[in-house]
């Protein structure tokens, strides 16, 4: 009986680093599926051999094949795999530093400003800066805005839980009257893109995109996953965490700070992917529990898993049309999330 | 904890695909490679290099798919839209699609590789995206606006002088050209009191067009007056107390493809217009209004709201706004003319009523 | 003196809570703070743990003023268990006790981490919770959950805030029992709140009697627990029993 409880435990953690393992052999192996299909008709052996040509020591096929990989795929599938961590990690820490499972990049009013920062551009071209990367920067900035909005609401009222929701929820709704009323000022070719860019998609994932999400998603995921502790103490209460140590004002602070900064960053080039920040830490939650040194790494692999997987199917159902991303992640996400919900008997939020 | 298991198998990709960008990056990515190239301005105002004699290319619109059914060219396309594989067919039913301006497929058209993309200016035809990808791989994008009457003459000698087709291309453009110079010489001495005074209305019930739009520039090129003109946005919502109150001498309403799924084409006899029309007289009100009264409610199919039939429109108009200005202008030989010897299809349905 | 209040003022905004209170606890002494409601308790809790700052006085650790010392060392050394339940969490009881060892951690959980979580569910009796999920515990279960939280933070001093509510009779006294064991063995210094006279009166070694935010009486539990202090406190007549070092009451009816 000696050390019992100690041996159960060290499993305990194993099995769930095992989870996380496989499900990042899982999206290996996705990556590899996704990369094969596509509009133009290129066999698997093609794709392989155009990809692994130049890492390995391969004779490389056609021009064409190494262009359409290369140029195309490879950066769509690394843009999916990033934003669906990025968002994922996101959703997982404002559900953790707010106590509330309906917490995700979307209710804190990032996407929403960013969509009104696109529309303005692509509506009446106006923007911060010109050129190619309009409506990109604008996203970028109307969401830094609406953050530094959230957080200065919530300070003011103490960054609490509470404040910092409704602080979310009523700039959410700012912004969303706002693109309303550009919309309706709009004319149909504007319009249509617009709507087009709400609905997110990863069509316009280049390298010159993929770059700064990468470098973005490199700095804020260390400091957001080395919280996890503070995390952890957090959800059992602000009093509980504070007598722990946890300075929990500037833990609530940073944590909001860095994760609207990823969210921003993702959403300016992707528009605005619903789900999959409030979707994936459930789903992360049902299989390795509610330790947050093991749920945002799970988080991640998620929902890098549900993006690629929501995307490559955007992208090969009705070829060459182009689904929106966002219409398949909710389509599918919601119901799966449900049926696993209604069947666990163990209640994961709480 | 879970960390360390993450960060190995991390690196390690990131290696992988570090290596391969590398690699890639230091081999060329031109595709097309043209032998000789003549610059030209397009629509967005932008130099652009194409080759000189054009031998492929991908159409995204079928307001420039009509100029090149019109100088003969269709050989050429290599791929479309799914719009303009519609509005034109059978003329390219054995081309691939290629997804729309606004959402094109890149796989799809690297993988035709065309020599030159045709697509709007702006955010519309994704002009910004389709030149940063498909420019580095030598694929040329060329924007136009041949949705605006006033650019299709220049459109039409830019792909005239593309194509090698300059000859058929001054026929074409002078079609547009004679018409609008007859019109605009006819009713440029109409002192304003004498203008017309028009109420036009778009697919949505009471969504009229100000200042800046296609129905605005017609109403206007035909000498008459939008009564919307002054409103602040260029779709505005408006209500029947609007209309009421300012009583038009004219009424055009453009039905939605809603109502005519295969447009104006695909009607054999004008009773879906006629609906049209006995709706918008059935409103309260509505039959009182001077337009109804002298019969002046005019009903236009969508399909002629778009591209160079806009200047059937016109003529159409014209004749309704000033009819004994315009007895000698009748514009279905002119329709015909256009549909059946520029555009090479077959010429049939009802457009307009009465 | 192990902890100290020294003539502490605290108002929450016009509302006074406390006027002036001053007391302290040595090392290993279990001390159990009484009054009814209002009275000023969980405000004296707070201030020594440091999360309310006092208008007035100071309070000290060690003879050191509480300001001085920093937020991760006064949670190495002070152990604080608030009022209430709090809502469950997604935490598995190991899980949930290993939180305590937060102000310890560095970024990694190291050996001595674990044994000493182990090691205290074993001493509890609770090796067989140890994967279980805290939502699923009964409520004398996750009290006891959250104590070997607290003591696997290893503190010096520990603040327990009605540690006893809602719970059923065998359970309040295992953990009472569990809170002196730990005060004698490891010279704990332990501070609890509790409504039940009794209890205060069977399981500490000093009683402190608040009474509107002032300290009425401090000292053995017999000596503070009159039957003429009680019904000025309460407003209640009461029957004093049993021994006189540790009395047994009986509330008869208010007065």
């Amino acid at each position: 009986m000696r050390g019992k409880a100690l041996r159960l435990y060290r499993s305990f953690v194993r099995r769930k680093l095992w989870v996380i393992l496989f499900l990042l052999l899982l999206l290996f192996l996705l990556s590899l599926l996704s990369l094969s299909l596509g509009a133009a008709k290129l066999g698997p052996g093609t794709v392989w051999r155009a990809f692994f040509s130049k890492i390995l020591p391969l004779s490389p096929p056609d021009r064409l094949s190494e262009v359409i990989v290369w140029e195309l795929r490879v950066p769509r599938i690394l843009m999916a795999v990033l934003a669906g961590a990025g968002l994922a990690l996101a959703g997982a820490v404002s559900q953790g530093l707010l106590r509330n499972p309906l917490a995700s990049p979307y209710t804190l009013g990032i996407s929403s400003a960013a969509g009104f920062g696109a529309s303005l551009a692509l509506v009446l071209g106006l923007g911060v800066v010109g050129g190619e990367y309009l409506v990109v920067a604008n996203a970028f900035c109307f969401a830094l805005l609406a953050t530094l909005l959230v957080w200065a609401l919530g300070l003011k009222k103490g960054m609490s839980p509470e404040s910092v929701i409704l602080a979310g929820i009523a700039v959410m709704y700012l912004f969303s009257s706002l693109t309303s009323i550009l919309q309706y000022a709009a004319e149909p070719r504007a319009l249509q893109g617009v709507v087009f860019w709400l609905m997110g998609g990863l069509h316009t994932a280049t390298w010159e995109g993929v770059m700064p999400v990468l470098v973005l998603f490199l700095l804020c995921s260390p400091p957001l996953l080395g919280s996890s502790w503070d995390l952890n103490a957090m959800a059992v209460g602000d009093e509980t965490a504070r007598s722990l140590g946890v300075n929990v004002r500037r833990v609530r602070g940073m944590g909001l700070v860095l994760l609207s900064l990823l969210t921003a960053g993702i959403v300016s080039f992707t528009g605005t992917i619903g789900f999959i920040g409030l979707v994936s830490p459930h789903l992360a939650r049902m299989l390795v529990g509610g330790d947050h040194r093991f749920l945002l790494p799970c988080s991640c692999s998620v929902g890098a898993l549900l993006l690629l997987g929501a995307d490559t199917l955007a992208r090969t159902l009705l070829a060459p049309t182009e689904i929106p991303v966002g219409a398949i992640t909710s389509l599918l996400g919601i119901p799966f999330f449900l049926h696993l919900l209604l069947r666990k008997r163990r209640d994961y939020w709480a | 904890m879970a960390g360390k298991a993450v960060v190995l198998p991390a690196v390690l990709v990131a290696v992988l695909l570090a290596v391969g960008y590398l690699g890639y990056r230091a081999g060329s990515r031109t595709l097309v490679t043209p032998e000789s190239t003549l610059t030209v301005v397009d629509d967005s105002g932008k130099y652009v290099e194409v080759p000189r004699t054009l031998r492929s290319l991908v159409v995204l619109h079928s307001d420039a798919g009509e100029i090149i059914c019109a100088l003969g060219a269709e050989n050429l396309v290599v791929g479309v839209s799914p719009t303009t594989k519609a509005k034109l067919a059978p003329k390219f039913d054995n081309v691939s699609e290629v997804g729309s301006c606004s959402s094109p497929n890149y796989e799809k058209i690297v993988e035709l590789r065309p020599e030159v993309v045709i697509t709007y200016s702006g955010s519309t035809g994704s002009e910004g995206q389709l030149r940063s990808r498909l420019e580095p791989l030598g694929i040329r994008v060329l924007c136009l606006d041949a949705y605006k009457l006033e650019l299709i003459p220049r459109d039409i000698r830019l792909l005239g002088l593309m194509l090698g087709k300059e000859e058929r291309a001054e026929e074409y453009a002078g079609f547009f050209e004679n018409l609008v110079r007859l019109i605009e010489n006819r009713v440029s001495g109409l002192p304003a009191e004498n203008k017309v005074r028009v109420y036009l209305e778009g697919h949505k019930d009471y969504q009229t067009a100000s200042h800046g739009t296609m129905g605005h520039s017609i109403i206007t090129t035909a000498g008459g007056l939008n009564l919307a003109a002054g409103e602040p946005v260029p779709y505005p919502l408006v209500s029947s107390e609007w209309v009421l109150e300012r009583d038009p001498d004219v009424v055009l309403k453009n039905t939605g493809s809603k109502v005519l799924p295969g447009g104006g084409r695909g009607l054999t006899d004008p009773g879906p217009l006629r609906q049209v029309r006995e709706a918008l007289l059935s409103r309260p009100g509505w039959s009182e209004l001077k337009a109804a009264r002298e019969n002046r409610v005019y009903v236009v199919s969508w399909d002629l709201w778009g591209g160079g039939s806009q200047i059937i429109t016109l003529c159409h108009v014209a004749r309704w706004f000033y009819p004994s200005l315009f007895q000698d202008l009748d514009p279905s030989p002119l329709h015909r003319q256009l549909v059946e010897n520029f555009w090479g299809l077959e010429y049939r349905g009802v457009f307009t009523y009465p | 003196m192990k902890i100290e209040a020294r003539g502490v003022h605290f108002s929450y905004g016009d509302v006074p809570a406390l006027r002036g209170v001053t007391l302290g606890a040595g090392e290993g002494e279990v001390v159990g703070l009484v009054g009814p409601n209002g009275s000023g308790k969980t405000t004296l809790l707070r201030c020594l743990d440091g999360i309310l700052r006092p208008q007035r006085g100071t309070i000290f650790l060690d003879g050191r003023e509480l300001g001085q010392i920093g937020p991760r060392e006064l949670s190495r050394r002070v152990g604080y268990l608030p009022q209430g339940s709090p809502p469950s969490f997604p935490l598995t009881v190991f899980d949930t006790v290993l939180l305590g060892r937060r102000p310890h951690l560095g970024w990694r959980v190291g050996e001595r981490d674990l044994r000493v979580v182990s090691g205290l569910l074993e001493e509890m009796g609770m090796e067989g919770l140890a994967l279980r999920y805290f939502g699923e515990l009964s409520g004398g279960e996750r009290q006891k959950v959250l104590l070997a939280r607290l003591l696997a933070q290893e503190p010096e001093v520990l603040l327990l805030d009605e540690p006893t509510a809602h719970l059923d009779l065998r359970h309040q006294l295992e953990i009472l029992d569990l809170l002196r064991k730990k005060a004698r063995e490891r010279g704990i210094t332990v501070l609890m709140a509790l409504h039940d006279l009794n209890l205060a009166s069977g399981f500490s070694d000093r009683v402190v009697l608040l009474h509107r935010g002032r300290v009425l009486a401090s000292g053995r539990p017999g000596s503070v627990l009159t039957p003429s202090r009680l019904e000025r406190v309460y407003g209640v007549r009461v029957r004093r029993m049993g021994g006189k070092d540790r009395p047994y009451l009986l509330p008869l009816r208010p007065s």
